[in-house]
């Protein structure tokens, strides 16, 4: 049997070290190709937990990938199996020309250039912004970094997505195309975001933080909704 | 492609843009080069300066404004240095000679200092963030050096649009409209702007550790062939380099 695509035990972050945690006793995993929404609000530490799974913050417990135990010798060979979609997505764009940056990840795993520039041109049309190939960034609206930086995680083929706020910026036809593309893809995804409507569409498993704890793990989008009003 | 850099500065419409990205650089390289290793104490390493920096700036023809510009700041920057004249250490005397030595100082300031500047304007009107990206990657540029610069021009685009987008709030909300609001609105400017900056640079770092940006050399996406363009721009260089070189050298005193 596989090991789990992720699985977080009692994990807990804090920024200070004697200050309070942002994250507390953490556990969950997601089964390889098992697609969960975190929610929660603002300040409630969906950020965080997603950064401290690529291993960008410091966390106490532990942290798995695909059995891989994060750590400062394995965070490298874990973050080449993941996607990561920051919630702002320019931050993440590194190259001055659209295609460029899309293709990035495949040069860097030793792909040749003009593979992965086919390759990315495949990621920026499944995502609709093909046209955009030769386009310096900063032309680009914030929606079209988002499916940008999208591409830019995608292209790789990862096994574990980590989205934090995908729909942020994306008109209902974004973000109806992005859905559809989410959905076609095997690898497991944890998608951080305030959109329960486009969460419903997506994931079977939905999970609450509140304070920096898991406060519910529901599978019935249903309950989510009775919580979330209260 | 108008990229970045280019829409700070301009793009430059000269036949030095159809050589290939290295030997843009490089080739601005030499005329910089040639212009800081000129005399400004003899008429041949003036007159070479000058030279080199025309022959350069016909090369790259870099929009009027920005030429302009560039000269207009470099004579507002140096031209106040000919005001110490009556400070040096032998101030100019009664005598013609005497005057023409103390002049010999500002006068090479103002000369590197302009020609300098001209030079690296015209460059990077004929740059590409793309092509900046190829000429430091195939010219012998150790790749933690390259990926360091890149990043630098590349968030200094970003920064710069972030700056217009506050000062588009600033006039939203009337902080433009001068009086105390916008003296208030001004002292209290790097309080919001620093920390965002700093925290802007952190989120950047951690994409570039995530996605593994300064893991390996930086990758390149095109590959341009030198061409017998690309020999007579840096034969061109070169050769000025040489000239420059040898006025120094061997030049009239």
């Amino acid at each position: 049997m596989s090991p789990p695509a992720l699985e977080l035990r009692d994990v807990t972050v804090r920024y200070h070290h004697e200050g309070q945690p942002i994250l507390t006793g953490v556990c969950f995993a997601l089964a390889p190709g098992e697609r969960a929404a975190l929610l929660g609000l603002n300040g409630s530490g969906k950020t965080t937990l997603l950064s401290a799974t690529a291993g960008l913050v410091a966390h106490e417990g532990e942290i798995r990938v695909a059995g891989d135990r994060l750590g400062p010798k394995t965070a490298g060979p874990i973050r080449d199996r993941i996607g990561f979609l920051f919630n702002v997505p320019e931050d993440q764009l590194l190259f001055p020309r659209v295609l460029d940056d899309a293709a990035f990840g495949l040069v860097r795993r030793g792909a040749a250039a003009a593979d992965a520039l086919a390759q990315a041109r495949r990621a920026l049309a499944a995502l609709g912004v093909d046209a955009l190939a030769e386009a310096p960034l900063h032309h680009l609206s914030h929606g079209q970094k988002q499916r940008v930086a999208l591409a830019g995680a995608l292209v790789t083929e990862p096994s574990l997505l980590l989205l934090d706020e995908p729909t942020a910026g994306l008109d209902p036809p974004g973000k109806r195309a992005l859905s559809g593309l989410l959905a076609s893809l095997d690898a497991a995804m944890l998608l951080a975001t305030h959109d329960l409507e486009f969460a419903a569409g997506l994931c079977r498993r939905f999970l609450v933080l509140d304070q920096g704890r898991i406060a519910l793990d529901a599978r019935d989008p249903d309950e989510v909704r009775r919580r979330w009003g209260e | 492609m108008r990229t970045s850099l280019h829409e700070l500065w301009g793009c430059g419409r000269g036949p030095v843009r159809r050589a290939a990205p290295p030997t843009r650089l490089l080739a601005g390289l030499a005329a910089f080069g040639g212009c800081m290793i000129s005399s400004g104490a003899t008429v041949a390493g003036s007159l070479c300066a000058t030279s080199i920096a025309g022959v350069w700036v016909l090369g790259c023809r870099p929009p009027g404004r920005v030429l302009r510009g560039s000269i207009v700041l470099g004579l507002a920057l140096l031209l106040p240095y000919f005001l110490l004249l009556p400070l040096l250490p032998s101030p100019p005397g009664e005598t013609a000679a005497s005057w023409r030595e103390a002049l010999l100082v500002p006068w090479a300031l103002l000369l590197r200092g302009l020609t300098g500047m001209v030079i690296s304007v015209a460059t990077v009107t004929v740059l590409t963030g793309s092509d900046l990206r190829e000429a430091l990657l195939r010219l012998p540029v150790p790749s933690l050096l390259s990926v360091i610069l890149l990043q630098i021009v590349h968030q200094t685009a970003t920064l710069l649009y972030e700056t217009r987008r506050v000062a588009e709030a600033m006039a939203v909300r009337g902080a433009s409209s001068g009086g105390l609001t916008a003296w208030r609105v001004l002292f209290s400017l790097p309080q919001v702007w620093l920390p965002r900056v700093i925290l802007r640079a952190e989120r950047v770092g951690a994409a570039m550790e995530l996605r593994g940006y300064c893991d390996g050399p930086p990758p390149s996406f095109t590959r341009s062939a030198l061409g017998r363009r690309d020999v007579a721009v840096l034969g061109t260089a070169a050769g000025a380099l040489g000239l420059a070189i040898s006025l120094r050298l061997w030049g009239a005193p």
